[in-house]
């Protein structure tokens, strides 16, 4: 099974995040601010804050954000309802961004659930600072194409490409057509 | 139109990766000293952040254990997403013990065997744990009493969801039978 790698240069080993706008979305504000305080340690520009879905979208819709990170669990809207909405929305100026999800939720069934309503990483809590880099890291290293078909609207599910691969397609057979992007 | 007309793959970009050079770049092992310093910074902040978690989930906990009759889905529930909370911002606050305690309480409530008579003491034994763990600032895994402690609330946790089967998730729904398997994880990651 070969792996599908990217056509930019290899990984860099230094990075300077301050051009990068992140929206840190959880109801719980002390992780919120340990998330915020991370990043900014890390050198991102800037970082909005929302402690639900609700007004993450409102932020989403106002500003221009590179990525998402949000937490699973909240109240009114929860980070895999945000998610659905962002991915539908044509309202927002970048409703393609990457989606880091951070969840206690590990378990393959809820993972799958969220890869399905177009979330781009995870990070499972409790988490470290190094695995919240990792995920960051990874976002920016290896994009991925996106997918709008009338099933799933999100980054691309398939990492790998496999040739002889002869499970059910979920996608259409064949797509319409590519844009660029 | 059909499906296959309506599907549109966008290649991948670079553009956060171009966004990501410039002249004020540093190193994974730079970027990592600065957030572990902020963590460290804040570690009186998070010990008063887990005694006021867990003093919440006691006081709730109490509550609810007081009231006659059976328990309601919904303080099960209440206390599910605050034993789940406990779970996730345990280790990352400096208290992995509480997280594996908080993570056993969960599993139990997730799929609560409301019937089991032992269901309530349990609970109660996991909730004095995290309780003892917090009054003496068990930091990393807590050492010897501090897995002794673990490993007696995750048995008896254990034994009372393993003597009642079949039952459903309370905050996320229907489980499948293979749903303990926290690995399955890193394979979408």
């Amino acid at each position: 099974m070969a792996k599908v790698e990217p056509k930019a240069a290899a990984a860099q080993d230094r990075y300077d995040l301050s051009k990068l706008a992140i929206l840190v979305v959880d109801d719980n504000l002390h992780m919120r601010r340990l998330v915020r305080d991370m990043l900014h340690a890390f050198g991102v520009g800037q970082v909005h804050e929302a402690a639900e879905g609700g007004a993450a979208l409102t932020i989403l819709r106002q500003t221009w954000v590179d990525i998402l990170i949000c937490d699973w669990v909240m109240e009114p809207v929860d980070g895999f309802e945000l998610t659905r909405m962002l991915r539908a929305a044509s309202d927002v100026p970048n409703p393609m961004l990457p989606i880091i999800m951070m969840t206690g939720y590990t378990e393959a069934h809820r993972v799958l659930a969220a890869r399905d309503a177009g979330i781009t990483e995870m990070l499972a809590k409790p988490f470290s600072a190094g695995k919240l880099y990792q995920r960051l890291i990874a976002t920016i290293e290896y994009p991925r194409a996106f997918i709008r078909s009338p099933r799933y609207t999100g980054p691309d599910r398939r990492r790998f490409n496999n040739p002889s691969y002869e499970g059910p397609d979920r996608r259409a057979k064949k797509s319409a057509f590519r844009a660029g992007g | 139109m059909s499906d296959k007309m309506m599907v549109q793959i966008i290649p991948p970009n670079h553009k956060l990766k171009a966004k990501a050079g410039g002249p004020n770049s540093m190193t994974k092992e730079q970027a990592l000293i600065r957030a572990e310093a902020v963590v460290k910074s804040r570690a009186a902040e998070f010990h008063q952040v887990s005694i006021a978690a867990i003093a919440m989930l006691a006081d709730f906990w109490h509550a609810t254990a007081k009231k006659p009759g059976d328990f309601e889905e919904k303080d099960i529930r209440t206390l599910a997403k605050m034993a789940h909370d406990l779970k996730g911002q345990g280790a990352t606050f400096g208290y992995p013990l509480v997280t594996d305690v908080a993570a056993s309480l969960f599993k139990l409530l997730d799929r609560p065997p409301l019937k089991h008579p032992a269901f309530k003491e349990v609970i109660e034994v996991h909730v004095s744990t995290l309780q003892v763990i917090i009054a003496h600032n068990m930091r990393g895994d807590g050492g010897g009493a501090g897995q002794a402690l673990l490993k007696g609330v995750s048995a008896a946790a254990e034994k009372v969801i393993n003597a009642t089967p079949s039952l459903k998730g309370i905050l996320g729904g229907e489980q499948p039978d293979d749903d303990d398997d926290d690995d399955d994880f890193d394979r979408f990651s």
